[in-house]
C-alpha cells in the first residue's frame, strides 16, 4: 500500500470515529415567549381601548374579520379592516397592499365580510365626510349653527362599497365599487334665521357609535351584496353600475341574506327621517 | 551505552563514552547567526582536530546521515558543508587510524552551524550509538539578539490552537504586544519573507496565519533584531515551514474537538490537522513535496468564561444591586432578570482553513529553488449585544489570504568562504470583509463540525464589490440591509425597541483588499573564522482598496472608497564579526522609505484647496549588537548589548478617512493624513545567560526602549485637523526579563518573567479621545503597559522528544491587567481621563496529555495515540475588560434608566392583539401593557442589553483527539 493511500484510508478511519464526538450543536436562538392562546367557551379577542366594530366569519370559521379605530401599528388610522385568530392572538391588517403601503390615511375601511369562497372580501369605504364645522351651503349659511353633539363625529356622506379579491395588488380604484351618496343631515330654520342640522338615526349612530348600518352580506351564490344607504335596503350584483332597492324595506339596516338565498332578514328603524338627535 | 555532553573547557562540549577511555569530541555550537531565517537550509562549518595536540587532520571523511551530504576536510582540518536541510542530524566523522565519531547538530534556517570535532587516535567502534540532540541551546555565546525558539514539533504538543497562542508563551510578548508595543509593531516572516499585514496590522494583526503543524520552528525576536528586519518597533516572528524529507514519504493526521465535553467545558471546537510530505522522485532525486491542512470549526468561536450571562448586583454600584434585587424578588418581574444565557457564546459561529503546500527542488549541490503556496480563510460571526435577539442578522467577518511565494538559493563554498545569495519574489493577497451576513451561511450552507466548506455569504457583497462610480450613482442602499428596529422577538416585547433590535440588520459594510509584490534580493558570504557580511534589498508594491459604507441601509448614505498604490523599500548592509573567536560584533545599517501614493487635499472642506502629492518618507536606522562571552566561564555565562534604531510606515490605514466604533457607534470619524511619517523607536538592551547547571540556563534582560512619533488622532498641532491621524504620541517602556530553560530527559522547563513599565503619551487612535486628551498630553501607562507577565511551559514524555509511552505539556500565564483609563466627567461636565486603576490579574492553564498506543493494527509504518487537550482547565474567569465610564462590569442605574428613556404617562397600551404585545411584560395579565409596565420592563431590557459577556476571558474546553503519524 502506498504512503498517501495509507494516509487517505487513515483519514477516513480517524474521521468515522471522530466525527460522531467532535460535533455539537449550534447555541440556540432565544425563543421568545408564546401569546397564550384561550380555551374558554368565551374567548376575548380584543382588549383595545378604542373601538372595534363589525366581526364576520372567515369561511372557515377559523378567523374573525373586523374594523378598528385604530391598530397598534397603524395607530392613526381612522378604520382599518383586521383578521384575528378565532382562539385570540396577534390581530393582523386585511389587504395588507392596500393598509400597509401608506395608504391609512387615504382611507377608511369598515366592515369586512368574505365572500362564500373566501377568495374575495367585501368591505365600506367611507369615501367622503360633511366637516363637522361645515354648514350647507344656503343662502343663510353664515348663521348656522351645528348640532354640537352630532358635530363630534363627522356624518356620512358617501359611501363605497367594495369588492377585492384578498390576494389583489392594484390600487382599490380598479376593484367592483358602488359609490352611494348618503342621505346625511337636514337644515331646519328657525325664526332667528339660525340653521339646525338634525341627522338621520343611522347618521347619528355613526356619529356617536360608529355603528354602520351600511354594512354589506353576500348572497349564498357570491355574486350579490346586500346592504342598506340607512333609509333602505339595496342589492347589489357585484360590478354593476349601481344597485336595485329592495321594495318595502324603508329604514332597514344591518341586513343578512339567508344561507339558502331565499331570505333577507334585517332591522327596521322607528323613524325614518331625520329629526333632533 | 549512555553518551551526554558536559563542558570541559571553554567552548568545548566533550561527548563521552563511559566505559571506555573519553572519547573527545569538541562540539563548538558558535553560530555565527543570520538574524533572520532567510533560507530554507543552513549551513555547517566546522574544523576536525587530534585530541590532545589539537592538529588538525586532513582528509577526514565527513558525512551527515541520511542526507547523501558528504566531504573531505581541508589541509586545515576545515570542511563546510552548505544547504543542509533544517533540522536535527548525525554528523559521521571518520578517519583511518581515529575513532569514527558521531555527533549530533541542529540546522536552523539560514544560519551557520559552527563546529569542532576532536578525534582520538584509539579506533573504537561505535555503531548503535544513541545520542540526543539538544532541541534548542541552553545558552547561545554568539548570539546578540534576545530570542526564542519553538521547533515545529514542540508546536504539535503544545495545548494551542494556533502559532499566535504558542507566540504568547514567549517572554516580554503579552496578547499580541511585544515588550510593551502596541499591536501591529511587530512584524511577521514566512521563509524569510516579510508579511506584515501593512493596512491594518494594528487592529488585525499578521493577517496571514500559518497552521503550526506546517512549520519546522518559529523564532520570535523581541530585542536586537537585525537590520534585515524593516516595518517592526517592537518584535519579530519568523515562521520556518517543513520540507518534505528526500527519503521517505512521512504524514500526520490530527482530529480533536470537544463536542462531546458538556457546554461548561466546550467551545464548540472542532480541528482536523493533516501534513504529508515526501519525496517526488519521478521528477527528480532532490525534489520533495509538502502539503498541510488545518481546518477548525467553531460553534462558540470566542469563548467567554461566563458564556452568555448578565449583570450580577455585585457586579455595579449599590443602586443597581437594589435595582436588580428589586426586579428578580418581584415573581412578575423575574423573568426579565437574565433571560438568556449560555454557557457558550450565541453567534459566534464560524471555521478556519489553512491550506500550505511546498515544492523543493535542488540543482546539484548549489542551487534550490522553493515555491510554496499558503490560503487562508478565517471567518467568524461577530456577538454583538444589541443584536442578540435577531434570530436572522447578525454582523460576520471574512478574511481570506493568499501567499505565493518562489525563493531561489544559491550556496557555495570558494576557498573557505561560503557565498549565499537567495532571492524571492511573492505576490500576497490579504482581502477582509466586514458586514451583515445572509441568512443563509446559517440556515443553508453546509457544515460538518462546525466546520463549512463554503464561505460565509454577505449581504449586498456583488453591491458593495461593484464599481465605486456605479455605486455612487446609483445611491441606492446595500441590497438586503434594512434598518435596525423591532419590537417583538426579545424577551422584553415592545419594551426592547431601540435597545435590542430584533429585526433589521447591522448597518456596516466594510471590505479591504490588499495586493502586493514582494521582492527580496540577499546576499552573505561568511568565512570559517566567523566573520559574515551580509547584504539585501527588499520592496514591496501595494495596490489596496479600501471601502467602508457606515449606514448601509440608507439610501444616498455613500461609502467612502480609496485605491492607491504604495511603496516601501529596504536595503541594508551587515557585518557580523567574531572577534578573538569569541565576541560577536553585529554593526549594521538599514534604509527604509515609504510613499503612500496618495493625492490629497489638506483642507477637505474647502474644493478649491490645492491637492498635495505625498513624498517619499526615508530613514537611515543603525544597529549594534555584541556578544561576548564572559571569560573563565568557559562559555557558560555570556552578555548581550544591543542599540538600534527602528521604524515602520505607519499602517497604511491611517491614510484614509476612518469610521471607527462598533455596529452602532459609527459616528466618530478620523481624517486620514496620507503624509504620515514613520513611527521610530531607538531600543536599548544588555542581557546576560548562564549555564547554572549543564541541563538549566538562565538569563536576566534589561531593556529601554523609546517610541515617538507613533500614530495618533487626539493631539491638535498646528496645520492639522483635530481627530485627524498624526504621529504625535509618544512613550518609553522599560523592562526587566527573567527567563529559565531547562532540559532534562524526558522534561524541557521553561519559565519567563517580565516586568514592564510603559508610560507615555498616547491618544489611542482606535478610541474617542474626548476634549480632555485633545486639549492637554498627560503622561501615562500607555493601554498595552503590562506590568507583570509570567509564563511557565512544562513538556514532559513524548513531548519532551522522549520515546515514552505518555507525553504531557503544560502551560501557564500569569499576568497583571492592562491599565484601565477612566473617563470621568469633572465639575463642568467636561470628560477628562483618569489613570491609576488597572484591570485585576489572569491566569490561564492549557493542558494536554498523550497516551502513545503504538502501530496501528492494519498500517504497516503508522502510530497511533490519543490526546486528551484542555484549555483554561481551572476554568479562571480572567476579567478582561472594564467599563472606562464606571471602572466596574456595569453601568450605573442612572445609566441604565437614561437608556431605558421616559415612558410617557399617556402612553397608549399595547394591546394583547398587536403584534407589539408580549406576555412577558404584561405583569398583571390583563391584555394591555401599560406605561408602568412598560418602564419597568425597559429598564430590565437595559440591564439586560449591558451584559458583560465579553469582558471574560476565554472558557474552558476539553478535547478528545486521536493522532495517527507515519
Amino acid at each position: 500500500m502506498t504512503a498517501p493511500l495509507r494516509f487517505v484510508l487513515g483519514f477516513a478511519v480517524v474521521v468515522a470515529i471522530f466525527a460522531p464526538i467532535a460535533c455539537s450543536d449550534d447555541v440556540g436562538p432565544f425563543q421568545p415567549a408564546e401569546r397564550p392562546s384561550a380555551n374558554d367557551s368565551i374567548i376575548r379577542l380584543t382588549y383595545s381601548a378604542a373601538d372595534d366594530h363589525t366581526p364576520a366569519w372567515s369561511a372557515n370559521s377559523d378567523t374573525v374579520y373586523y374594523s378598528a379605530d385604530g391598530f397598534q401599528t397603524q395607530p392613526t388610522s381612522r378604520g382599518v379592516l383586521l383578521s384575528v385568530p378565532r382562539r385570540s392572538g396577534t390581530a393582523n391588517p386585511l389587504l395588507l397592499n392596500v393598509q400597509e403601503a401608506g395608504s391609512v390615511a387615504e382611507h377608511w375601511l369598515l366592515a369586512p365580510t368574505a365572500d362564500p369562497t373566501a377568495e374575495r372580501l367585501a368591505f365600506i369605504e367611507i369615501v367622503e365626510t360633511w366637516s363637522p364645522h361645515q354648514c350647507p351651503v344656503e343662502s343663510f349659511s353664515l348663521s348656522c349653527v351645528l348640532d354640537e353633539t352630532a358635530a363630534r363625529r363627522p356624518p356620512l356622506n358617501r359611501i363605497a362599497v367594495r369588492v377585492r379579491d384578498v390576494e389583489a395588488t392594484g390600487t382599490l380604484d380598479g376593484d367592483p365599487t358602488l359609490m352611494i351618496d348618503l342621505r346625511g343631515v337636514t337644515i331646519v330654520s328657525d325664526s332667528g334665521m339660525k340653521s339646525i342640522v338634525h341627522n338621520y338615526p343611522f347618521q347619528r349612530l355613526f356619529a356617536e357609535e360608529r355603528a354602520t348600518a351600511v354594512r354589506a352580506s353576500w348572497a349564498p351564490d357570491g355574486e350579490r351584496l346586500v346592504l342598506s344607504d340607512g333609509l333602505q335596503l339595496l342589492i347589489w350584483t357585484v360590478g354593476a353600475d349601481s344597485a336595485e332597492a329592495v321594495p318595502n324595506t324603508e329604514d332597514g339596516a344591518w341586513p343578512a341574506w339567508s344561507p339558502d338565498g331565499e331570505w333577507i332578514a334585517f332591522t327596521t328603524g322607528r323613524q325614518r327621517s331625520a329629526g333632533p338627535g | 551505552m549512555r553518551y551526554d555532553f558536559v563542558h570541559s573547557g571553554r567552548y568545548d562540549c566533550v561527548l563521552r563514552r563511559a566505559s571506555i577511555a573519553p572519547l573527545c569530541a569538541w562540539l563548538l555550537l558558535l553560530a555565527a547567526t543570520s538574524p533572520a531565517s532567510s533560507q530554507t537550509t543552513g549551513q555547517i562549518i566546522g574544523r576536525v582536530l587530534e585530541s590532545g595536540t589539537r592538529e588538525p587532520i586532513t582528509a577526514a571523511d565527513i558525512h551527515i546521515e541520511g542526507t547523501g551530504l558528504q566531504v573531505l576536510t581541508s589541509e586545515r582540518g576545515d570542511f563546510v558543508f552548505m544547504s543542509v536541510p533544517i533540522g536535527q542530524h548525525r554528523l559521521r566523522v571518520e578517519r583511518i587510524g581515529f575513532a569514527t565519531t558521531v555527533v549530533p547538530v541542529l540546522v536552523r534556517a539560514g544560519q551557520a552551524t559552527r563546529l569542532a570535532v576532536e578525534l582520538t587516535t584509539a579506533p573504537v567502534e561505535v555503531e548503535g550509538i544513541t545520542a540526543a540532540v539538544e532541541r534548542v541551546r541552553l545558552i547561545e555565546p554568539d548570539v546578540t539578539q534576545t530570542h526564542q525558539v519553538i521547533l515545529g514539533e514542540e508546536l504539535i504538543e503544545l495545548p494551542v490552537d494556533n502559532v499566535e497562542q504558542a507566540v504568547e508563551l514567549t517572554t516580554g510578548v503579552s496578547e499580541g504586544r511585544f515588550r510593551g508595543g502596541r499591536v501591529g509593531q511587530e512584524v511577521y516572516r514566512i521563509d524569510g519573507l516579510e508579511v506584515k499585514n501593512q493596512l491594518e496590522a494594528a487592529t488585525q494583526g499578521a493577517g496571514l496565519e500559518v497552521s503550526p503543524s506546517s512549520l519546522e520552528e518559529i523564532d520570535v525576536v523581541t530585542g536586537g533584531f537585525g537590520v534585515d528586519n524593516g516595518s517592526a518597533l517592537s518584535g519579530v516572528v519568523s515562521y520556518v515551514t517543513r520540507r518534505g524529507s528526500r527519503e521517505r514519504w512521512q504524514g500526520r493526521l490530527a482530529l480533536q474537538g470537544d463536542g462531546w465535553a458538556p457546554d461548561d467545558y466546550s467551545w464548540g471546537f472542532s480541528e482536523l490537522s493533516a501534513s504529508l510530505g515526501g519525496p517526488l522522485k519521478f521528477i527528480s532525486d532532490r525534489t520533495t513535496l509538502f502539503t498541510d491542512l488545518l481546518v477548525q470549526g467553531f460553534i462558540d468561536g470566542d469563548s467567554r468564561a461566563r458564556g452568555l450571562t448578565c449583570l450580577r448586583p455585585e457586579d455595579g454600584d449599590p443602586e443597581l444591586a437594589a435595582a436588580i434585587a428589586g426586579l428578580r424578588s418581584d415573581p412578575r418581574t423575574a423573568d426579565l432578570y437574565c433571560p438568556y444565557t449560555s454557557s457558550q457564546m450565541p453567534y459566534q459561529r464560524g471555521d478556519k482553513a489553512i491550506g500550505f503546500l511546498r515544492l523543493d527542488q535542488g540543482f546539484g549541490d548549489e542551487i534550490s529553488l522553493m515555491a510554496s503556496l499558503l490560503y487562508n480563510r478565517r471567518q467568524l460571526e461577530l456577538y454583538t449585544p444589541e443584536f442578540k435577539y435577531n434570530p436572522d442578522h447578525q454582523l460576520g467577518q471574512r478574511l481570506e489570504g493568499f501567499l505565493a511565494n518562489l525563493a531561489f538559493d544559491w550556496t557555495a563554498e570558494r576557498s573557505g568562504r561560503i557565498y549565499n545569495v537567495v532571492g524571492r519574489a511573492a505576490a500576497v493577497r490579504i482581502d477582509r470583509y466586514l458586514g451583515a451576513l445572509d441568512p443563509w451561511t446559517f440556515d443553508s450552507r453546509s457544515r460538518v463540525a462546525g466546520f463549512g466548506t463554503a464561505g460565509f455569504r454577505f449581504l449586498g457583497e456583488d453591491h458593495a464589490r461593484a464599481p465605486i462610480e456605479e455605486q455612487l450613482e446609483s445611491g441606492d442602499a446595500l441590497p438586503g440591509y434594512s434598518q435596525p428596529g423591532g419590537t417583538t422577538g426579545s424577551p422584553f416585547g415592545p419594551a426592547a425597541e431601540g435597545i435590542f433590535f430584533t429585526e433589521g440588520t447591522p448597518g456596516l459594510a466594510n471590505w479591504n483588499q490588499t495586493d502586493y509584490f514582494a521582492a527580496d534580493l540577499t546576499g552573505e558570504i561568511l568565512n570559517a573564522r566567523g566573520h559574515a557580511f551580509r547584504a539585501g534589498f527588499n520592496g514591496r508594491f501595494y495596490e489596496i482598496e479600501s471601502y467602508e459604507r457606515a449606514l448601509a441601509y440608507l439610501p444616498g448614505n455613500l461609502p467612502s472608497f480609496a485605491r492607491f498604490y504604495p511603496t516601501t523599500l529596504a536595503g541594508y548592509l551587515e557585518i557580523s564579526l567574531l572577534a578573538a573567536h569569541s565576541v560577536t560584533i553585529d554593526l549594521g545599517l538599514r534604509l527604509e522609505a515609504f510613499k503612500s501614493g496618495i493625492s490629497f487635499q489638506q483642507d477637505r472642506v474647502n474644493l478649491a484647496s490645492p491637492v498635495i502629492d505625498t513624498d517619499w518618507h526615508s530613514l537611515v536606522l543603525p544597529r549594534l549588537g555584541l556578544a561576548v562571552p564572559i571569560p573563565g566561564t568557559y562559555d557558560r555565562a555570556m552578555f548581550r548589548i544591543n542599540y538600534g534604531a527602528v521604524a515602520q510606515a505607519p499602517d497604511f490605514r491611517f491614510f484614509l478617512d476612518t469610521t471607527l466604533g462598533d455596529s452602532l457607534r459609527a459616528d466618530i470619524r478620523r481624517q486620514g493624513n496620507p503624509n504620515l511619517a514613520f513611527e521610530r523607536g531607538t531600543a536599548w538592551e544588555v542581557g546576560l545567560d548562564m549555564l547554572a547547571t549543564e541541563k538549566l540556563s538562565v538569563g536576566v534582560t534589561a531593556f529601554l526602549k523609546q517610541l515617538h512619533n507613533l500614530v495618533t488622532s487626539g493631539l491638535t498641532f498646528s496645520g492639522f485637523s483635530e481627530n485627524q491621524f498624526t504621529t504625535g504620541d509618544f512613550g518609553t517602556v522599560k523592562g526587566l526579563e527573567i527567563s529559565a530553560r531547562g532540559h532534562w530527559d524526558g522534561l524541557d522547563l521553561g519559565l519567563g518573567y517580565a516586568l514592564m513599565s510603559a508610560e507615555g503619551v498616547t491618544s489611542s487612535a482606535f478610541e474617542d479621545p474626548g476634549a480632555g486628551l485633545t486639549e492637554s498630553r498627560l503622561e501615562f501607562p500607555l493601554a498595552f503597559d503590562r506590568r507583570h507577565a509570567l509564563d511557565f511551559t512544562m513538556l514532559a514524555g513524548t513531548a519532551a522528544g522522549a520515546a515514552w509511552k505518555w507525553g504531557a505539556s503544560l502551560t501557564t500565564s500569569v499576568r497583571s491587567g492592562f491599565p484601565l483609563t477612566r473617563s470621568i466627567s469633572d465639575v463642568d461636565g467636561v470628560v477628562v481621563p483618569e489613570v491609576g486603576e488597572r484591570l485585576p490579574w489572569t491566569s490561564t492553564v492549557g493542558l494536554r496529555m498523550t497516551w502513545d498506543f503504538g502501530a496501528l493494527p492494519g498500517c504497516r509504518g503508522c502510530s497511533w495515540r490519543a490526546v486528551v487537550d484542555g484549555r483554561n482547565v481551572l476554568g479562571t474567569e480572567n476579567i478582561v475588560a472594564l467599563r472606562g465610564d464606571t471602572g466596574s462590569l456595569a453601568p450605573t442605574a442612572e445609566q441604565l434608566t437614561a437608556i431605558a428613556g421616559d415612558v410617557p404617562e399617556d402612553m397608549q397600551p399595547i394591546v394583547f392583539e398587536s403584534p407589539s404585545y408580549s406576555p412577558a411584560i404584561d405583569f398583571d395579565r390583563n391584555g394591555s401593557i401599560t406605561a408602568d409596565e412598560m418602564r419597568n420592563a425597559r429598564f430590565a431590557a437595559a440591564l439586560d442589553r449591558h451584559d458583560p459577556s465579553l469582558f471574560f476571558g476565554p472558557g474552558r474546553s476539553l478535547r478528545l483527539g486521536l493522532e495517527i503519524r507515519f
